[in-house]
């Protein structure tokens, strides 16, 4: 007990810290010049924060070990009092591919403005992309990065299609139209067999991920391989803790991409259309281009999370990417904020935790559960399982998030930091 | 040639009920602009109210879900068409209107998230697996000249006929038809009028909601070859009520049923002859095609055959 204990102490200590912080950062935060406004890091808080979080959150598959504290496996527990397990590791790979994917939808939906309900269909295409680039093609000998940027490419291309559509369509037709894309994957998927596998036999022979950071050395995992590869003497991970690496590299790499489109001129032209589309024709911005763009952008986005999902699940299932994933996708950048990226990592994290912690609930607190009326802990069983829940709280939190905190779980931590910064005198 | 005359059969039947769905969704659309993205779930709904108020087959199902009552089918039909009435009512009352003049997007996703909520309870209660229906229509046909039309598909086609012929020449001239025009044409003027906007859209919403439990019922007694039981499957032809919505002119009543119905008959004929031509399209194809037709609608003449020209402010 005394570690969590220890552990709430420094969460406390942690809080004044930032307060302190906050309010000696306050004049240096106040700008006097465009430029000044879209600097990347407005204060020395927010650069040390960023890379205190990258630290911590690199630390997570093998605890603070880097710093001389245990060894390199996979800790009980993260810091004294927060437990951490394959379980919960595999938690934070789903957030990280979830995070892609709501990274692109939310660059389209949020900052562009164009409703789309079809975004599973681009996941599943990164997932057969790499099927096809990473196995088919050229027989698994090429490096991984290959299929990863292949199904990017491949992403955007085909998404850019859809760009022109939405010249024509807004609103509720666009979001009809997008519908459709849902179901002509799941048709394509269905009925291209040689590359999906078809509904009879899906493919379970998606590549895993290699590369050589340099020459003589070669990191190797594969989905569901236990075998631990050596890194240097004392150092080494199993696959669960490489991916986790991976689907996070590549969400920090996609992040401040996303971060400069954002800052620059395309950035600004794809909230000009959204906020109204005939007038940003008007000063200059060109509709279809801007359209066009910002749906490759979320396509290849949504291809790189479905390339690294395929290939940590190592299989893939044409029924898997249904409407419902698509709705989860907007479900996660309502929860964590429309129009912005944290939002967009936040909402994934919430999403992927809060089906964690009801499925272990579900699995530890059988007896308790039982005696409520409906509640079926047997998954397989017809009642309320975990998974009836899942859905309807997802469905439940859409609604209570779009009409008590339309700006997500970023308009909630923004309101504590404007609190914080005004600390003695905030109401 | 009697491959062709049975799926225009079913497909007439198929099609006259996304008619009525389109119906729901083209009296919410003029009244409130907004659309029910979550449609499907209503459907489904219904169709499983009148499963469980007409009682299960007997003798068939070991673990079938829970039957509240032994009703005749008819009567179940018009208990469950009730319930759904008010239901629609209630999501309308508690939780769509709190959304007016928020952003086209919010609608949407707010209209899913009560899909999702209502469809995560439905397999809750009665779970995923599909069951038959209790219809005294079963899977008799009459034959006509070589031609088998079943039952439930006469009865579908009266039941529509009858829908649509109460709501063009009927409801439309009624007072409350009325003011519901006036409500879409222009709301103050209707405030002004003495007409509440709050009543009108609720009761949209009611009439929409009940159109789609009539819908799902039929459909889930076997109307059309599409999906024949009860089973989460049926919310997905809610969304081709899109596509004959959009047919028609998305705001025009008669236009919708016509829509639904060309829909319904593209649908029904594509899926009989399919199997000539799976080694390019796919199987299942024809579950496509209300979708290309909606698609090449939009692009070639967006108002539909009735529809009104929109107008968009600069």
């Amino acid at each position: 007990m005394s570690g969590a204990l220890l552990t709430i102490v420094l969460l406390v200590a942690s809080a004044a810290a930032m307060i302190w912080w906050a309010r000696r950062d306050e004049a240096r935060r106040l700008v006097t010049s465009y430029g000044a406004d879209h600097r990347r890091f407005r204060t020395i808080g927010s650069k040390v924060g960023l890379v205190v979080g990258a630290l911590i959150f690199i630390s997570i598959p093998i605890g603070f070990s880097w710093l001389g504290i245990g060894s390199f496996h996979l800790p009980n527990q993260f810091i004294p009092g927060l437990p951490m397990n394959e379980k919960w590791l595999t938690t934070f790979i789903y957030a990280g591919v979830y995070a892609l994917g709501a990274i692109g939808l939310n660059l389209l939906i949020g900052n562009t403005g164009q409703i789309s309900l079809g975004h599973a269909a681009f996941i599943s295409l990164g997932a057969y992309s790499t099927g096809y680039f990473g196995v088919d093609l050229f027989d698994g000998k090429v490096p991984s990065v290959v299929w990863l940027v292949m199904a990017a490419v491949i992403g955007a291309l085909i998404s850019a299609v859809i760009g022109p559509f939405a010249l024509r369509l807004r609103g509720n037709y666009l979001a009809m139209v997008s519908l459709f894309l849902v179901f002509l994957a799941d048709h394509v998927a269905k009925n291209w067999e040689s590359i999906t596998g078809g509904d009879v036999a899906p493919r379970t022979d998606l590549p895993g991920f290699h590369f050589s950071p340099f020459p003589g050395k070669l990191i190797e995992f594969k989905s569901k391989d236990t075998s631990e590869t050596v890194f240097f003497d004392n150092f080494f991970f199993n696959a669960k803790q490489g991916y986790f690496w991976l689907v996070w590299a590549v969400v920090l790499v996609v992040v401040l991409l996303a971060r400069n489109l954002l800052r620059s001129r395309q950035g600004r032209a794809m909230m000009a259309v959204r906020d109204r589309d005939l007038s940003a024709e008007v000063i200059g911005v060109e509709q279809r281009y801007t359209k066009t763009w910002a749906f490759a952008v979320s396509g290849a986005c949504a291809a790189l999370a479905g390339a690294i999902y395929g290939s940590f699940l190592g299989n893939v299932n044409p029924s898997s990417f249904n409407l419902s994933f698509s709705i989860n996708f907007v479900a996660m950048i309502i929860i964590g904020g429309i129009g912005s990226l944290l939002g967009s990592v936040l909402g994934a994290i919430a999403f992927a935790a809060f089906f964690d912690a009801i499925k272990t609930l579900f699995e530890t607190q059988q007896k308790l559960l039982q005696h409520l009326p409906g509640v079926q802990t047997d998954p397989a069983k017809r009642g309320f399982t975990f998974l009836v829940f899942t859905d309807f709280f997802y469905g439940l939190l859409i609604i209570l998030f779009l009409r008590f905190f339309p700006l997500g779980l970023v308009g909630v931590w923004h309101r504590i930091r404007r609190w914080l910064r005004a600390f003695p005198f905030s109401s | 040639m009697t491959t062709f005359f049975n799926a225009l059969a079913s497909g007439v039947s198929l099609g006259g009920l996304y008619g009525l769905v389109a119906l729901g969704y083209v009296i919410v659309y003029r009244s409130t602009h907004t659309l029910n993205f979550g449609q499907g779930a209503f459907l489904t709904l219904g169709a499983y109210l009148t499963y469980s108020f007409s009682g299960p087959i007997s003798g068939l199902n070991f673990d079938s879900p829970p039957s509240l009552l032994r009703l005749p089918y008819l009567l179940a039909l018009l208990l469950a068409t009730v319930v759904m009435a008010g239901l629609g009512w209630c999501v309308n009352k508690f939780v769509i209107s709190g959304f007016r003049g928020r952003p086209v997007f919010a609608v949407i996703m707010v209209t899913l998230g009560v899909g999702v909520v209502i469809s995560s309870v439905m397999s809750g209660i009665w779970g995923t697996s599909a069951s038959n229906l209790n219809s005294p229509f079963g899977d008799k046909f009459v034959r006509i000249s070589g031609v088998g039309i079943k039952y439930i598909d006469i009865f579908t086609l009266g039941v529509t006929a009858a829908i649509t012929v109460a709501f063009l020449f009927g409801f439309q001239r009624s007072k409350l038809g009325t003011a519901m025009k006036a409500t879409a044409f222009d709301q103050e003027a209707a405030i002004a009028q003495g007409i509440s906007p709050n009543v009108i859209f609720g009761l949209s919403w009611a009439l929409a909601s009940a159109l789609a439990a009539i819908a799902g019922t039929l459909l889930a007694s076997g109307a059309g070859s599409q999906v024949t039981q009860v089973s989460p499957a049926l919310g997905l032809l809610a969304l081709f009520g899109f596509p004959a919505m959009v047919l028609g002119g998305v705001d025009s009543l008669e236009g919708a049923v016509l829509g639904g119905l060309i829909i319904g008959i593209v649908q029904e004929v594509t899926a009989a002859y399919e199997f000539h031509f799976e080694h390019i399209v796919g199987a299942e194809f024809a579950r496509l095609t209300p979708f290309i037709v909606m698609i090449a609608i939009l692009l070639l003449r967006p108002t539909g055959l009735f529809g009104s020209e929109e107008v968009r402010r600069v």
